[in-house]
C-alpha cells in the first residue's frame, strides 16, 4: 500500500510540474506582440449561430454580428432549431433588414443538440470557412478577421480559436470562479500548450475551421455532446494545426447559478467521456500529435481525478480516525504545493487578462477550496448517468444552458 | 490611489519584511534570502515588466518544487514540512511585494518621460525662447492664412537649414540664427519656428515679392553684424502662400 501511494504522490508531482511549465510558457506566449497578418485577399466566411430558445440574448448576439468588420464576403445563419420563444421574431426582423444575415429554421430531428444543428447549417451554406458562435456570444469587431489571417498564414492550419471572455462576471462569485476558470484554461491549454506543442483546442465558439475539412470528415458526430472536443481530435488526426488567437475575442454569458453550471458542465463532461470512450478503441488516437491531446484528457478525466478521489477519500478517513499509517512522502508539502501551482495559475491569468481587482484576488485564493472540489462532485454524477444511459442504450440528451 | 501612495506602502512593507527576516529566518538561512533579494531586485530591474513576472512565477513554482522534493528526500515529517510551507510564504510574500515596489518606481519613471516629452510637444515656445514650436507655428501659420484668403493677401514661407554647417557649431549658429530672426522680423505678427534641430521656418504675412526681398536683405545685415554668414545661402525653399501662391519667389 505504501508503494502505490508513493507512486501515486511521484505521479502526482510529474502532473504538478507538468501544469507549472504550461503556466510558464502560456505567460510568455500572451505577453508577445501581435504580429501584423493582413492577407491580400479575404475568403469567404459563413458564420454559423445554433439558437434554440435564446430570446432573452439574440439580440445582442445578432447586434455584435452587424458591427464584425470582415474585409470579405461574409454570410449570416442564426439557425433556429425549433424555438418557442422569440428568437425567431428577432431573428426575422434582423434578416429582413440586414441583406447577409438569414434566419434559418432547422427541421426538427434527432438526435437533438448543437452537432445536428450545426450540420445543416453546414448543408445550406457554401464559403470557404465557415465560423460558429453560441448564440450568448457576441465577438469584437476584429475577432472574426483576427481568426482568419491565423488560419490563412499558418503552415498546415486547418482551423483556428480566440478566446472567450465572461460578459458577466461580476454578477456573483460563481461567475468570477468561472471567469477566471476559463481565463486559466486559455492561457494553459491554449496558449501554453500551443506554444509548446503547437495543439490548441476548439471550445465550441469563436472559431473557424475551413470547410473542406468537415466535409472530409462527415460533418460533425451528432451523438457527441462535446462536439468541439471531439473536431479538435479529429483535425488534429488528420495532421491540421489549430492556431490560438487570443487577441480574437468573444463575449458570453456564463450560469449565474450552481443549478445551471451543473447542468452545462454535466453536459460537457459527459461529451469528454464520450471522447474517452473513442479514445480507447483506437490507437490512432495516440499517434503524432493527438496524443498531446489525448495525454491532456487522459491526465485530466482518468489520472488527475483517480487521484484527487483517492487523496479525498483518504483525508476524510484518517480525519475521522479509521486509518492511519505513516507514508515516506511529504504529503503536507504535496497539498500545498498543489494549492501553490493552482493558484498560481489563477494570479497569472488575472495578470494576462489585466483583470486583477481585490475581488478577483480573494476568490483567486479560495477557490482551491470551493470551486475546483465541486468538479470531483460533477465528475461522479457525469460519470453515472454517462454509464446509466450506456447501459439502457439510450441516447444522452442535449441539455440546454440556462440564460438570464 | 495614486502610485506613488502604492510605491511608499509597498516600500514600507518591505522594510517590515526585512526587519521581520533577520528576526525570525534562522541565521543559516538569514543570508541566502539576502542574496537572493538583492539580486531578485537587481534583475527585475533590468528586465521589461512581463519578464519580470515570468520570472517570479518562474521563482515561487521552482522554490515550491524544489521544498517538495527536498521533503522526498529527507523525509520530512509534518512539523518540518510546515516549517518549510511558512519558509515559502515568506519569500512568496517578499517576491510579490518586490515585484510590486520595483515595477510602480519604473511606472512612475517611464510616466515622467512621457509626459514630459508630450508636454515639450504641446509647448508653444522652445525652451526660454520665443522661437515657436513646430506644432505652435503650424497653428497660427493656418489661422493666419485663412485670414489672408480672406482679405486677398499674400505671403511667404521661407525655409533655413543649416545641413550644410559643420555639425559641431550647427547648435550654437541655429540659437544665433534664431534669435536674429526674432529681432529681424515683424514681431506678433510674422512668425518664426523651429522645424526640427538644423531647420528653422519664418512666415511672413501680407507682403509680396518686393516686401519678401527687403526682409531677407535686412535678415542679412543683422546676421553679418555677428556672423560670417550670407543666410541667402542657408535658405532651402521659399513657397509662396495666398493669392501669391504658385508665383515664383
Amino acid at each position: 500500500m505504501n508503494n502505490i501511494l508513493f507512486i501515486i504522490s511521484t505521479l502526482f508531482l510529474i502532473i504538478l510540474t507538468y501544469y507549472s511549465v504550461l503556466t510558464i510558457w502560456g505567460i510568455y506566449y500572451r505577453g508577445r506582440e501581435l504580429p501584423s497578418r493582413f492577407l491580400d485577399k479575404y475568403p469567404s466566411v459563413d458564420i454559423l449561430i445554433p439558437a434554440h430558445n435564446e430570446g432573452k440574448v439574440i439580440g445582442k448576439t445578432l447586434d455584435a454580428m452587424t458591427k464584425i468588420k470582415y474585409p470579405g464576403e461574409l454570410q449570416i445563419y442564426l439557425l433556429d432549431d425549433n424555438s418557442q420563444d422569440e428568437t425567431s421574431t428577432i431573428a426575422e426582423s434582423y434578416s429582413k433588414l440586414y441583406k447577409n444575415m438569414h434566419h434559418i429554421r432547422v427541421p426538427i430531428g434527432k438526435p437533438k443538440g448543437k452537432s445536428r444543428v450545426l450540420n445543416y447549417g453546414l448543408s445550406i451554406s457554401n464559403s470557404e470557412y465557415f465560423a460558429v458562435y453560441d448564440a450568448d456570444n457576441c465577438p469584437e469587431p476584429k475577432a472574426l478577421r483576427l481568426l482568419i489571417e491565423a488560419v490563412e498564414t499558418f503552415p498546415d492550419a486547418m482551423a483556428s480559436v480566440g478566446y472567450v471572455k465572461t460578459i458577466n462576471e461580476g454578477k456573483n462569485w460563481l461567475t468570477r470562479m468561472i471567469s477566471l476558470e476559463f481565463q486559466v484554461f486559455q492561457l494553459l491549454m491554449q496558449s501554453g500548450r500551443w506554444l509548446l506543442f503547437k495543439t490548441g483546442s476548439l471550445t465550441g465558439t469563436n472559431m473557424v475551421v475551413r470547410r473542406t475539412v468537415i466535409e472530409k470528415i462527415g460533418g460533425y458526430d451528432v451523438y457527441a455532446l462535446a462536439e468541439d472536443a471531439e473536431l479538435t481530435m479529429t483535425i488534429t488526426r488528420l495532421g491540421g494545426l489549430i492556431p490560438v488567437v487570443p487577441e480574437s475575442r468573444t463575449w458570453e454569458q456564463e450560469p449565474e447559478s450552481l443549478r445551471v453550471l451543473l447542468k452545462q458542465r454535466t453536459r460537457w463532461l459527459q461529451g469528454n467521456l464520450y471522447l474517452l470512450e473513442k479514445m480507447f478503441s483506437s490507437i490512432q488516437f495516440f499517434k503524432g500529435r493527438v496524443l498531446v491531446h489525448s495525454l491532456q484528457q487522459i491526465l485530466i478525466y482518468v489520472v488527475f481525478l483517480v487521484f484527487l478521489l483517492i487523496s479525498h477519500v483518504w483525508f476524510a478517513l484518517g480525519l475521522l480516525g479509521y486509518w492511519k499509517f505513516s507514508l515516506a512522502a511529504p504529503t503536507l508539502l504535496i497539498w500545498y504545493v498543489s494549492y501553490i501551482i493552482y493558484t498560481s495559475q489563477l494570479f497569472s491569468a488575472q495578470a494576462v487578462e489585466k483583470s486583477f481587482s481585490p475581488m478577483n484576488i480573494f476568490i483567486g485564493f479560495i477557490m482551491y477550496f470551493t470551486y475546483a472540489q465541486f468538479f470531483i462532485y460533477l465528475f461522479v454524477r457525469s460519470l453515472f448517468y454517462y454509464i446509466k444511459a450506456k447501459r439502457r442504450k439510450e441516447i444522452i440528451p442535449w441539455d440546454k444552458t440556462i440564460r438570464f | 490611489m495614486k502610485q506613488a501612495k502604492w510605491l511608499m506602502i509597498s516600500i514600507l512593507i518591505q522594510a517590515i519584511m526585512i526587519c521581520l527576516s533577520v528576526t525570525i529566518l534562522e541565521t543559516k538561512i538569514l543570508p541566502f534570502f539576502l542574496g537572493s533579494y538583492l539580486l531578485f531586485v537587481f534583475v527585475l530591474s533590468r528586465i521589461t515588466r512581463r519578464k519580470g513576472f515570468v520570472l517570479l512565477v518562474c521563482v515561487v513554482l521552482i522554490l515550491a518544487l524544489s521544498f517538495l522534493f527536498i521533503g522526498f528526500l529527507n523525509g520530512l515529517d509534518t512539523p518540518q514540512q510546515l516549517i518549510y510551507i511558512l519558509r515559502h510564504m515568506f519569500f512568496t510574500l517578499n517576491g510579490v511585494i518586490t515585484y510590486f515596489t520595483v515595477y510602480i518606481a519604473k511606472r512612475l519613471e517611464e510616466d515622467n518621460e512621457r509626459l514630459k516629452t508630450k508636454v515639450d510637444l504641446l509647448t508653444s515656445y522652445v525652451g526660454d525662447t520665443k522661437l515657436l514650436t513646430e506644432q505652435e507655428f503650424q497653428e497660427r501659420m493656418n489661422l493666419i492664412l485663412k485670414a489672408m484668403e480672406r482679405r486677398e493677401e499674400s505671403g511667404y514661407l521661407i525655409l533655413f537649414s543649416l545641413e550644410n554647417i559643420p555639425s559641431h557649431t550647427t547648435a550654437t549658429i541655429y540659437d544665433t540664427l534664431t534669435e536674429k530672426a526674432l529681432q529681424t522680423f515683424r514681431n506678433d505678427y510674422d512668425l518664426v519656428g523651429r522645424k526640427d534641430d538644423i531647420s528653422f521656418m519664418v512666415f511672413l504675412q501680407n507682403t509680396n515679392a518686393v516686401g519678401l526681398n527687403i526682409a531677407l536683405d535686412r535678415y542679412a545685415e543683422n546676421v553679418k553684424a555677428d556672423l560670417e554668414m550670407d543666410v541667402h545661402e542657408i535658405i532651402h525653399e521659399i513657397q509662396a502662400l495666398g493669392i501669391a501662391e504658385g508665383q515664383v519667389a
